[in-house]
Formats: C-alpha cells, sequence, structure tokens
C-alpha cells in the first residue's frame, strides 16, 4: 500500500484504507473517497501544490497533507478507466 | 407550501431556481457559488409556493457556515427538489439518501442530461424510479430543457417510508442502485477535457493562468477605456453636462444651491456637485469598468476556470495561512468587496475566515475603486497603477504571512471538485452581467450622492477642516500627503470611488498619488463591506481585523513616502 502523496501520474489504485478522524473521513466522503473505490492520478504536486485526481469521471484536486492520509493498492495501468465500480 | 431546492454544490441548483421563479440569482460553475438561501415564488395549481435555494452540500453534517444554512432550512421545508448531477450520480445519492431517510416528500431533478451521453453514461431512468419511489425527472437547466416538467411533478413529490441508514448501510444502497441503473462505457477523452487538465498541471497551468489573467486585464482596460473615451465622456461633456448646467442656471442663477448641485469647475471629478460628479462618477467613470469586469469574471466563472486557479493559487495561498480556495473571495472581491465577504462563508474554521476578510480589505480594491486608480493614477502611465497593485500585493502577502505565523491552528487544506469546461451559455451570462451591474446601480448611486452631500454640508459648516487639522500630523508628516486628503478618507468609508476622485482637485504628484490610492484602499473597508464583515466575524475579529488595516496603512503610507526616490 502508498499513500495518494506518493503515486506517480497516471497510476490508478483503489482506495484501501482512510486515515484516522471522523471529520476528515465524512469530508473524504463527500466527494465519493471511499474504501473500495479506484482513483486515477493525473496531475502530482510541485512544491506541495494539491494532487489532482480522478474520481468517477470528477476531477478532485486534494491538499498533499490530505493525500498522505489515504491509502491506495496500485493497480496495473488499464485502458478502460473512468470505470465505476462499486464493492 | 415551502419548496428546498437541495442538492450537491455546483449542481445547477440556481439555474433551475432562476428557471423556476423567474427571479435573478447569480449561478456559476463552481462549487459554492450560493452560500446563503435565496427565496421565490411559484405558482402550483393556482396557488402561490415558496422556493428556497439553497446552499450545496455533500451530506447534512455541516462542515461549514454556508453548510449550516442547508441544514437548518431542512426543518422549514414542505417538499424538496433534490438537484442531482446526472453525470455523477453515485455520489449524489448520498445527499439523497440521507434526505429520504429526513420523511421529506422530494422530487429528482437528474440535471446536466445532456452530458450523459458525451460522458459514455447510460442511465436506465425507470429503474431508478424504481429504486428511489421517487419521481425523476431529467432536466437541462441552462437550456431550460425538462423544467415545465419537474414543475408538473413537484405535487407529485413522494416521501418512501425509509429507517435512518448507517453510513455502511447507505453505501451499500447505493451501490446496489448504481449496478442496476448507470453503465459507463470507454471513451476518449475530449478536447475540452485535455485542456481543462493541461490548466491544473504545474508546468502547463501556470503560463496558461499568466497568460489568462494578462488577457483579462487587457480586454477589462481596453473595453472599459473605449467605453469612457468614446461613450461616457461624449455625452457628459458635450450633452449632459452644458444642458444640466444651463437648466439648474434657471432655477439657481448662483448660490449656494448651485454649488451643492453643479459644483465650481467644469471638470466633473474636481466639481463636486450632486448633479455633476454625483452622476459622472459612478455612470461616467465606473459603470464602463464594472461592465467590462463583470463581463470577464462572468466568463470565466460559467466556463469554470475559477477552480483551477485555486488549485494552482494554493501553494502561494499556504503561505498566507489560506488555501487555494481563497481565490476566489479574492477575484470577487476585485469587482466588489461585498461578494469576496460573503464567499469567506465556505471556508471552515474561524482562522480562515478571518485572515482571508482581513487580506480582502487590506489588498483587494474593488473595481469602482480600481476604475478610478485607473482613470486618475493611470494618466501619469500604466506602470503606476502596476506599482499601486504590486504594492497592494506585496502588502497582502506579508501581513497575511505574518497572521499565518502568529495566529494559532494550521490552515485546512484543500479538497474541491474541478468541475468540467461548459461553453458558457450566452443568455444565463447576460442575465447574470445585467443582474450584477442593477446591484452596483442600485448600490453605488444612492452613496455616492449622499457622500457628495454629505462633504457638501461639513465643507460648508468647516468640519473638514477642523478634522483635517487634527489628522495633519500623520497625513504630512507620516505619508507626506496635504492634510486636504482627510475629506477623501471620511468619504472613502461610503465610497471608495468618490474617494479617489477627491483627490482629484489636490494635483498631487506621482508618488502622492500612489501613496493616497494605496492608503485608501488599505484603511478600511467601505461601509456596505464593514457591516457584511462584522455579520460575518463577529464584534471582537471586526475590531482586531480593522486594528490590523490601520496599522498597514499607516505604516505603508510611510513607507511610500520615505522609500520613493
Amino acid at each position: 500500500m502508498v499513500s495518494l502523496a506518493e503515486m506517480k501520474v497516471n497510476t490508478s489504485g483503489i482506495i484501501k484504507q482512510l486515515g484516522e478522524g471522523a471529520q476528515f473521513r465524512a469530508k473524504m466522503h463527500s466527494l465519493n473517497f471511499r474504501i473500495g473505490k479506484r482513483i486515477k492520478i493525473i496531475g502530482k504536486s510541485i512544491l506541495h501544490s494539491p494532487v489532482v485526481v480522478e474520481v468517477d469521471n470528477t476531477r478532485v484536486a486534494i491538499g498533499t497533507g490530505m493525500a498522505k492520509k489515504v491509502f491506495l493498492e496500485v493497480i496495473d495501468e488499464d485502458p478502460s478507466h473512468g470505470q465505476s465500480e462499486c464493492r | 407550501m415551502k419548496i428546498l431546492l437541495m442538492g450537491n454544490p455546483n449542481v445547477g441548483k440556481s439555474v433551475i431556481f432562476s428557471r423556476l421563479t423567474g427571479a435573478h440569482v447569480i449561478s456559476s460553475n463552481y462549487p459554492g457559488t450560493t452560500v446563503g438561501f435565496t427565496k421565490g415564488r411559484i405558482w402550483l395549481d393556482g396557488k402561490e409556493a415558496e422556493l428556497i435555494d439553497v446552499p450545496g452540500i455533500y451530506r447534512l453534517q455541516p462542515l461549514s457556515k454556508a453548510d449550516e444554512v442547508a441544514v437548518k432550512m431542512l426543518n422549514e421545508g414542505d417538499v424538496i427538489i433534490n438537484v442531482v448531477d446526472a453525470t455523477n450520480l453515485e455520489r449524489s445519492l448520498y445527499l439523497t439518501m440521507q434526505l429520504l431517510e429526513q420523511g421529506i416528500p422530494m422530487i429528482l431533478a437528474l440535471n446536466m442530461w445532456d452530458d450523459v451521453k458525451h460522458k459514455g453514461i447510460n442511465l436506465d431512468l425507470e429503474k431508478l424510479k424504481e429504486f428511489l419511489k421517487v419521481p425523476v425527472v431529467p432536466t437541462v437547466a441552462v437550456a431550460g430543457e425538462g423544467i415545465k416538467e419537474l414543475v408538473a411533478h413537484i405535487t407529485q413529490a413522494k416521501a418512501p417510508h425509509i429507517h435512518p441508514h448507517t453510513d455502511e448501510e447507505r453505501w451499500v444502497d447505493i451501490g446496489k442502485i448504481i449496478k442496476e441503473t448507470q453503465v459507463i462505457t470507454h471513451r476518449h477523452h475530449t478536447f475540452l477535457e485535455k485542456l481543462s487538465d493541461a490548466s491544473i498541471m504545474p508546468y502547463t497551468g501556470a503560463p496558461l493562468a499568466l497568460l489568462i489573467l494578462i488577457l483579462c486585464f487587457a480586454v477589462i482596460r481596453l473595453l472599459g477605456e473605449s467605453l469612457i473615451h468614446y461613450v461616457m465622456d461624449p455625452f457628459f461633456y458635450h450633452l449632459y453636462g452644458p444642458w444640466i448646467i444651463k437648466l439648474v442656471k434657471i432655477v439657481f442663477p448662483s448660490g449656494v444651491m448651485y454649488n451643492i448641485l453643479i459644483g465650481n469647475s467644469t471638470n466633473f471629478i474636481e466639481s463636486l456637485g450632486l448633479l455633476t460628479t454625483g452622476l459622472y462618477v459612478p455612470f461616467g467613470m465606473v459603470l464602463p469598468y464594472i461592465f467590462s469586469f463583470y463581463l470577464v469574471l462572468s466568463i470565466l466563472e460559467d466556463v469554470g476556470y475559477l477552480p483551477r486557479l485555486a488549485v494552482l493559487a494554493d501553494t502561494i495561498m499556504h503561505r498566507v495561512g489560506l488555501h487555494g480556495f481563497a481565490i476566489i473571495t479574492i477575484v470577487l472581491g476585485l469587482g466588489c468587496n461585498v461578494p469576496g465577504a460573503l464567499s469567506t462563508r465556505v471556508l471552515e474554521t474561524r482562522r480562515e475566515k478571518f485572515i482571508a476578510s482581513t487580506l480582502l480589505c487590506i489588498s483587494v480594491p474593488c473595481m469602482a475603486q480600481s476604475a478610478m486608480i485607473i482613470g486618475l493614477v493611470g494618466r501619469h502611465g500604466l506602470r503606476y497603477v502596476f506599482l499601486v497593485y504590486g504594492i497592494l500585493m506585496l502588502i497582502g502577502i506579508v501581513t497575511g504571512t505574518i497572521l499565518d505565523r502568529v495566529l494559532k491552528g494550521g490552515s485546512p487544506e484543500i479538497f474541491m471538485e474541478i468541475p468540467s469546461y461548459h461553453f458558457p451559455h450566452v443568455g444565463a451570462l447576460l442575465k447574470k452581467l445585467k443582474m450584477r451591474i442593477q446591484e452596483f446601480l442600485n448600490e453605488a448611486v444612492p452613496l455616492v450622492l449622499l457622500g457628495i452631500l454629505i462633504i457638501n454640508v461639513l465643507n460648508a459648516v468647516g468640519f473638514m477642516k477642523f478634522i483635517s487639522f487634527l489628522a495633519a500630523p500623520i497625513t504630512t508628516r507620516v505619508w507626506g500627503l496635504p492634510q486636504e486628503v482627510i475629506p477623501a478618507m471620511i468619504i472613502g468609508f461610503l465610497r471608495k470611488d468618490v474617494a479617489v476622485g477627491m483627490l482629484e482637485p489636490l494635483h498631487l504628484s506621482v508618488k502622492q498619488l500612489v501613496t493616497a490610492s494605496t492608503v485608501l484602499t488599505v484603511y478600511f473597508p467601505c461601509v456596505a463591506t464593514f457591516f457584511i464583515l462584522l455579520k460575518e466575524l463577529g464584534m471582537k475579529d471586526m475590531i482586531k481585523a480593522t486594528l490590523i488595516m490601520v496599522t498597514v496603512a499607516i505604516t505603508i503610507g510611510g513607507m511610500i513616502n520615505f522609500l520613493w526616490w
């Protein structure tokens, strides 16, 4: 498992774990960052700028500090991205 | 009957609201355009019903003040129109489930229906209706499609009996619904999507942002100046001016009334007459810039560029204790500080709101003031206008950095949806522009007239001379300005555009003009902004913010005065 902040651009992963804190998790859930969700990294940060990811056809910007608290399992690059798969 | 328009942020609730009520509310392509609620009236089967445009929320547990407003409204609603972004069904369903659990009758508007196909999504409407047990109406609000059907279904709103779910249970249900109703097929990225990604990546996004900002400034200035030069000035100086002077002369050949109405100069900025300066400043000098600024801003908003700017600015904004979203406060503030101040409601912590509001007051001149600065300072060269802006930006960064260090607590991070780019809908865009201009005229013209009347009265009774004398040590010794700028600062509390205009008859040097324009921006917010902030921040924080403003104003004025070559 790696954190979202460590993932490379254009790779995808499945969220396996979210950091502690009810507030944090509630916030994550509001934009559909949930365990089992597939995420693709669109843009990586330079100088601590936010990470831009794709979740369900939507682009979301997430600050690096928060990105460090989202853990994923990297999956192979799959051309059929944007698939909405739900557990 | 009270009908609530609810849903996630940026799904088009405000557009539907305008369509349903014919009332005008501001809508844009970024989350958080609506921060308070707007009420309107609609007719349903011959009866009047109240429609309320509620700020967008993702869940019923509030995270910000805008969220709180939304959740509170729930107690009042008889029917909910739940607006859902059809291209983002899964996420929207969470709030939908929560709303259904409240037991308030609901209908679902599947908005942005036209985008569903482009995005390779196939939705089974019938099945969705079956699952949710409420009426579902596809709509394309910007184009007005499906609105009639929506109205027709309001009375058929249903409240299926649902027991309160746990988070886990809700997601299981949502998973089931999505699996049964939605199929997403692969498709290639469109040009707009590629452009969208390019505009958020740091390497391509930053140059693009710079280009866009330069372009915006160029368009605003060119359009504003042209309108003044070719339309407003000829009108005021050749048509209206001579006519009104003649007219007033017939009634009051000279004396106090003539002075109050017309003033004693042929220059309409200097004359300080109600019918000359009082109309020339808002209509002749400021309106052209308000028009061009809001035209450009509305395009940027509706295209959906602002959230990208927020992402790009995030790193810089963190230095001043904020995160990227605060750039929207600044951009709105450049038009008028009032909507800028209101937009801080989306920020989560008191600390953030305090910093954002203080910086807004200190370093963001509104367009009315900018128009006057460009008019007066720009005469000596555009570089001096940029100098004023540069100084303001610098003190914003310095003050922000200090506040970030001094105030306890960290700044939350950005976590925001970046909406897809949309070609703006011309009709909606023009309506918004018209509304903002109307708002400006309604607010500005009476205050400008009042300001000028007050100047005349205070001048007549000698109050201005007295107060100028008292404040002279700071103005002359620290700022190097004549004590006559004090009346301008007093009026600046009412309207900053008039205040900058009052510098005209003083015939200041460039250095003094730059100092005075900067100080006039920093020292205090105008009355409209002041009261909004007082409400938003509370008395204690507002006093703190004000003390910071005054301190910064005295310091920066002095620095310009002493450091100028």
